[in-house]
């Protein structure tokens, strides 16, 4: 029996080419992003276990009242946690905002993936290594991390401006370095550029202060011990962390990093093994149904269905195991740059391929498992096939779930009607959930019902060329075989729906941003800083001299706590309220701001603050008393926390200006324009934005969803243009007579070809009309359920679905190119002699 | 023996085009090589009238279909030359053939001559939709009435009978007015009555509209109905019978099979 199996294998390895590719494709998927995740996993192993306590100001999670005191050590601490006993070597460090210009007048990004930019004193510990020249020696002078000196293309000698909250420096470029964090705390980020100490503080922070002590311990002493030791010494305000539990904590963190990741890809792996399994199940019906008559031959001759069933099994097995090798090579392959890109970003991740037995065993495990189940189906008929049946001829195995699952798709498809009906009364949650459920519900149920709609919408489209015999012919041989239409279109319609979704949810957000800023900031301009820093004196000094400008208000951020809660504290001029600022205030007036401060509506309902009342906040670590004299509503820049004025910031917030300045002007705008870019030249931190481009810019954090849904799509379309090949051929195949018999009665060869090619376009068609259908429903009420918009505010990137309609268009020509070059070479009286 | 042998067709008038509508020359089929080699067809020259209905009979395996596949080009000769008319098919493309087939050749198998995903009255006009061309609806109407078929035009094939069936093939072989309606063994696959039918419709084809009708058949019935019969064995022409009745065709038959052995 093995023996007739592995024979057949390579008798009908012709047609097995397209279910070759598809579990090679899936397998290859799948093994490379575990292969991927495996390997820069393997690299968080590797983070630094040197630093045994960590002297911080941050409150850690062990404190439970909020406490935020001036976030800085004096310097006069590190001699004295020198003088602890166990304590072998102390390194002071200062982190604040600084960014380093690049050759191309730009600021230069660091190693990670977090948008803010920080600089930091340079020690020698292998917290900084260096990997070329030397470590700064003097004011003037600057290592920069080795990511930043690559995209800047900085190298020693190279003289560049440092920027920093408070200036400007002219610097001189003397070594790059590699950043090996103690403690990483989410997606990492490297310091951009690294000053002498002395300098650091008085740029970073004030001379003589450090943001947090590095401890290593003398041999043989526990990190535990020695943490509670430095604890007992420190003055309030001030943490010890235990070392060995960071770097613990940090190794978790990089590890559900590489697992969120491998998670993501895995997802997208999934839905194309699904639809992988399908095209290998319909391609195995086939062969088997062409084989009938071996089959009745065998049983005939004495084998048992048991092993007819095996026969087709050990096939499936022969092509799962031979796929599943070439596919993990591939998948080296996909895995490769994968982990160039991940290790570029961010060199704390691993650089090299890690080939685990896991990985190894899961990719065969996928791809045998997927093959062998999906061709476990097609086996059963087969052996059900009574051998006098079989004996006369082709068969055709009629399925018989196809009721089953028409009924079960209608039912869904109700219950979803109803769920999105209920999505569509409110926009709070009872209802918001209901309308996500109703829409997934959907999606499941139209790929039930694919079959049934496919049917529906084939005939709408037949309708205008009723009278056309030859677009009819392809209508009519698409409906032919109803289920495997149905699972070619459910492949594209899974993977366009999912697409289709993210799009529509990102698309609103951007649009739920853009209204936002619209709606708060009647500023003609505004200036921010892209790293988080603030924004300095002098830049505001120039902004504010530039002709036309009649106002430019800072907003400044500070965090407060009430017992262990935190919420965000927003400074702004209160002229600026009105002018450059549109509030809509529930209660209260804009004057309110001056004599106290405004509330975010829903901080206000969850502290059941009214106005009128008297609140106790905890601010850099003194406490202050505001009244709340208005609520306000969800407002752009503003935050939702408390609204206060910049006087009130000035007493209590830390020195600074803000991230963001508001500029009012009477001039002309492009004039403006220029003046304002003028004043902001020596600063390519601050960048100057139209409130339209702001909220752009603010939802270029949803352009990775759209990176997402594009790579989706184009996934869900590769595996479509499978999808069709293998369906088209397995449909040419099973029509030589019929295809002969055109040919024979006049039809051309490029006819012969068009017909296929619009056999394709429909498939493509219905598919992708489905799931853009399904996709918008999906898109919108997850939205409605996120940002809280109204389901019918859903806005539809139209860019995004004409494009996706082209590179369907495009998919549907490319998938029937070899079939339609098949049938067209169909030899006539060959074709009219197949039996 | 002798006698049974035609005499060798002499070069065709070239004024012929009324009264020939297709003839080969020197024909000759060759399949395969070395000791597989085959030949369907040996230096064969017919002539087929304009207007008039013939048979090709011959044993099993004497090259009839070879014969009618060459006349219709759907196949290539090895050797010789094949005309429809006046147009030497040997020089046409592979699409300038398909033209050909679509206008001038009308086409009925034994078997599976229809679109199953179509109804009959599409699958009738199949070929002028393929010429994108729109039907001629008193022709059509004509052809349906006469072939008896009015009632089921709406029916896909797997509805209608295996003689229903036929006839729609002969209407769509008719639809175009081609020069030549070739038949391999159109009643082959039908009982007696039914075929009879279909004969007495071909007949009546010929015989109304001078319809060409080159039918290979192995039914001496069938080809008594037929204008002239020819004969082939082993790849030649041996024998040819004009108004032939059912005991000449036996007779010739069993002359025929007498000859081979
Ligand atoms: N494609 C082919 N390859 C090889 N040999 C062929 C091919 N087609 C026909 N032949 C051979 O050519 C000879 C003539 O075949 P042809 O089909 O013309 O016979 P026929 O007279 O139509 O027979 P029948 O009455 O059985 O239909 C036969 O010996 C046949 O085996
Ligand atoms: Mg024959």
């Amino acid at each position: 029996m093995w023996l007739i199996g592995v024979r057949n294998l390579l008798a009908h390895r012709g047609r097995l080419v397209l279910t070759f590719v598809t579990v090679v494709l899936g397998v290859a998927f799948a093994s490379g992003t575990l292969f991927f995740a495996d390997s820069i996993g393997a690299a968080a192993r590797a983070i630094r276990t040197d630093v045994a306590v960590l002297v911080a100001a941050t409150p850690g999670e062990e404190d439970v009242e909020y406490d935020a005191r001036p976030t800085l050590l004096p310097a006069s601490q590190l001699p004295r946690l020198a003088a602890i006993p166990g304590v072998a070597a102390t390194d002071g460090i200062v982190d604040g905002y600084a960014a380093v210009v690049g050759q191309d007048g730009k600021v230069a990004r660091p190693a990670g993936f977090a948008n803010d930019l920080i600089g930091t004193n340079w020690s020698e510990t292998p917290r900084l290594r260096l990997v070329q020249g030397r470590a700064p020696a003097g004011p003037g002078e600057i290592a920069v991390e080795q990511v930043a000196a690559r995209n800047g293309e900085l190298t020693p000698g190279t003289r560049t401006t440092a920027l920093h909250g408070a200036g400007t420096e002219e610097v001189t470029v003397v070594g790059i370095y590699l950043y090996q964090p103690a403690l990483r705390d989410g997606p990492g980020r490297a310091p951009a550029l690294a000053f002498d100490t002395t300098t650091a503080q008085r740029v970073l922070q004030k001379p003589d202060t450090f943001t947090s002590v590095e401890l290593t311990a003398a041999p043989g002493v526990a990190t535990r011990q020695l943490r509670d030791a430095v604890a007992a010494t420190l003055p309030a305000g001030l943490v010890a962390h235990d070392g060995a539990l960071l770097a613990e904590q940090s190794r978790q963190q990089e590890e559900s990093d590489a697992g969120t990741t491998a998670q993501i890809l895995l997802s997208f792996t999934l839905v194309a093994l699904l639809i992988g399994a399908t095209l290998i199940a319909n391609t195995f019906a086939m062969l088997v149904g062409r084989r009938a008559r071996e089959f009745g031959m065998l049983r005939a001759v004495g084998a048992n269905r048991r092993q007819i069933t095996m026969l087709v099994l050990v096939e499936a097995a022969g092509i799962g195991v031979l796929a599943t090798a070439v596919g993990m090579v591939v998948g080296v392959g996909l895995a490769l740059p994968m982990i160039d890109f991940a290790a570029g970003r961010d060199p704390v991740l691993g650089d090299t391929l890690h080939v685990t037995p896991r990985a190894i065993l899961s990719s065969l495990a996928v791809g045998v498992l997927v093959t062998v189940l999906a061709a476990w189906l097609p086996a059963r008929r087969a052996a059900a096939v009574p051998p006098v049946t079989a004996l006369h001829g082709d068969l055709v195995l009629v399925p018989r779930a196809m009721r089953v699952r028409t009924i079960l798709g209608l039912v869904l498809a109700v219950i979803a009607t109803l769920f999105c009906l209920l999505g569509l009364l409110g926009n709070r949650p009872p209802f918001t959930v209901a309308g996500v459920v109703g829409a997934f519900t959907m999606l499941i149920a139209v790929v039930l019902l694919a079959a049934g709609l496919a049917r529906v919408m084939l005939r709408l489209v037949a309708v205008p060329i009723r009278r056309r015999l030859l677009p009819r012919l392809a209508v009519e041989n698409v409906m032919r075989n109803p289920r495997r239409t149905a699972a070619t279109v459910s492949a594209l319609l899974v993977g366009v729906a999912l697409a289709t979704g993210i799009a529509v949810f990102a698309a609103s957000a951007t649009q739920a941003d853009l209204a936002a800023v619209e709606r708060t900031v009647r500023a003609p301009f505004l200036a921010a800083n892209i790293g988080g820093g603030q924004i300095s004196q002098a830049t505001l000094v120039r902004i504010r001299a530039v002709a036309g400008v009649t106002s430019a208000a800072p907003i400044r951020r500070e965090t407060a706590g009430t017992g262990a809660e935190t919420f965000s504290l927003t400074a702004v001029n209160p002229a600026a309220v009105g002018s450059l600022l549109n509030l809509e205030l529930p209660t209260g007036t804009p004057d309110g701001l001056a004599t106290g401060a405004l509330a975010h509506e829903s901080l206000a309902a969850e502290r059941e603050w009214s106005v009128g009342d008297s609140v106790e906040l905890t601010l850099n670590g003194q406490r202050v008393t505001v009244a709340i004299t208005g609520l306000y509503a969800d407002a752009a820049l503003l935050g939702d926390g408390l609204l206060v004025s910049d006087d009130f910031a000035e007493r209590h917030f830390r020195p600074g200006h803000g991230d963001t300045v508001l500029i009012g002007a009477d001039a002309d705008r492009s004039e403006l324009r220029s003046g304002l870019e003028a004043a902001l030249a020596d600063r390519p931190d601050v960048r100057l934005y139209t409130p339209a481009q702001y909220a752009s810019e603010e939802a270029g954090a949803f352009s990775i969803l759209i990176r997402i849904a594009t790579a989706l799509l184009a996934l869900a379309l590769a595996i479509a243009v499978l999808g069709i090949v293998n369906t088209l051929a397995l449909s040419v195949l099973e029509r030589t007579r019929e295809v002969g018999l055109l040919r024979a009665i006049g039809m051309h060869r490029r006819q012969v070809r068009a017909m296929i090619t619009v056999e394709s376009m429909l498939i493509v068609t219905v598919g992708g009309v489905l799931g853009i259908a399904v996709g918008i429903l999906l898109g919108a009420m997850v939205q409605h359920a996120v940002l809280a918009r109204p389901v019918t505010e859903a806005t539809i990137p139209l860019s995004l679905a004409l494009g996706a309609f082209a590179a369907m268009a495009v998919a549907g020509v490319v998938a029937a190119q070899w079939p339609a070059r098949r049938a067209a070479r169909t030899d006539v009286l060959e074709a009219m002699g197949t039996e | 023996m002798m006698t049974n042998q035609v005499a060798p067709v002499q070069a065709l008038p070239a004024s012929g085009a009324g009264s020939v509508a297709a003839r080969v020359v020197g024909l000759s089929k060759v399949y395969g090589s070395g000791s597989g080699r085959v030949v369907a067809l040996d230096n064969v020259d017919v002539l087929i009238p304009a207007g008039r209905f013939t048979a090709v009979m011959g044993p099993s395996g004497s090259g009839k279909s070879t014969l009618l596949h060459c006349l219709a080009g759907l196949d290539r000769p090895t050797n010789g030359s094949v005309y429809l008319g006046d147009t030497a098919l040997e020089s046409l493309s592979d699409s300038a053939l398909t033209e050909l087939r679509r206008r001038e050749i009308g086409f009925v198998f034994q078997s599976f001559n229809l679109v199953p995903t179509l109804s009959a009255e599409e699958n009738i006009t199949l070929p002028l939709a393929i010429a994108g061309r729109r039907p001629d609806r008193g022709l059509l109407t004509s052809l349906v009435n006469a072939l008896g078929l009015s009632q089921r035009l709406r029916h896909r094939p797997a509805e209608l009978s295996g003689g229903q069936q036929q006839r729609v093939a002969l209407a769509r072989a008719l639809v175009t007015r081609p020069r030549v309606v070739f038949a391999d063994e159109p009643t082959g696959n039908l009982d007696s009555r039914t075929g009879a039918e279909l004969l007495r419709l071909v007949r009546h084809f010929v015989d109304e509209n001078h319809q060409t009708v080159v039918m290979v058949t192995h039914d001496p019935a069938a080809a008594a109905r037929a204008d002239e019969v020819l004969f082939l064995a082993d790849g030649r022409l041996r024998d040819r019978l004009s108004a032939p009745t059912v005991e000449q065709v036996l007779h010739r038959l069993a002359a025929l099979d007498e000859g081979r052995s």
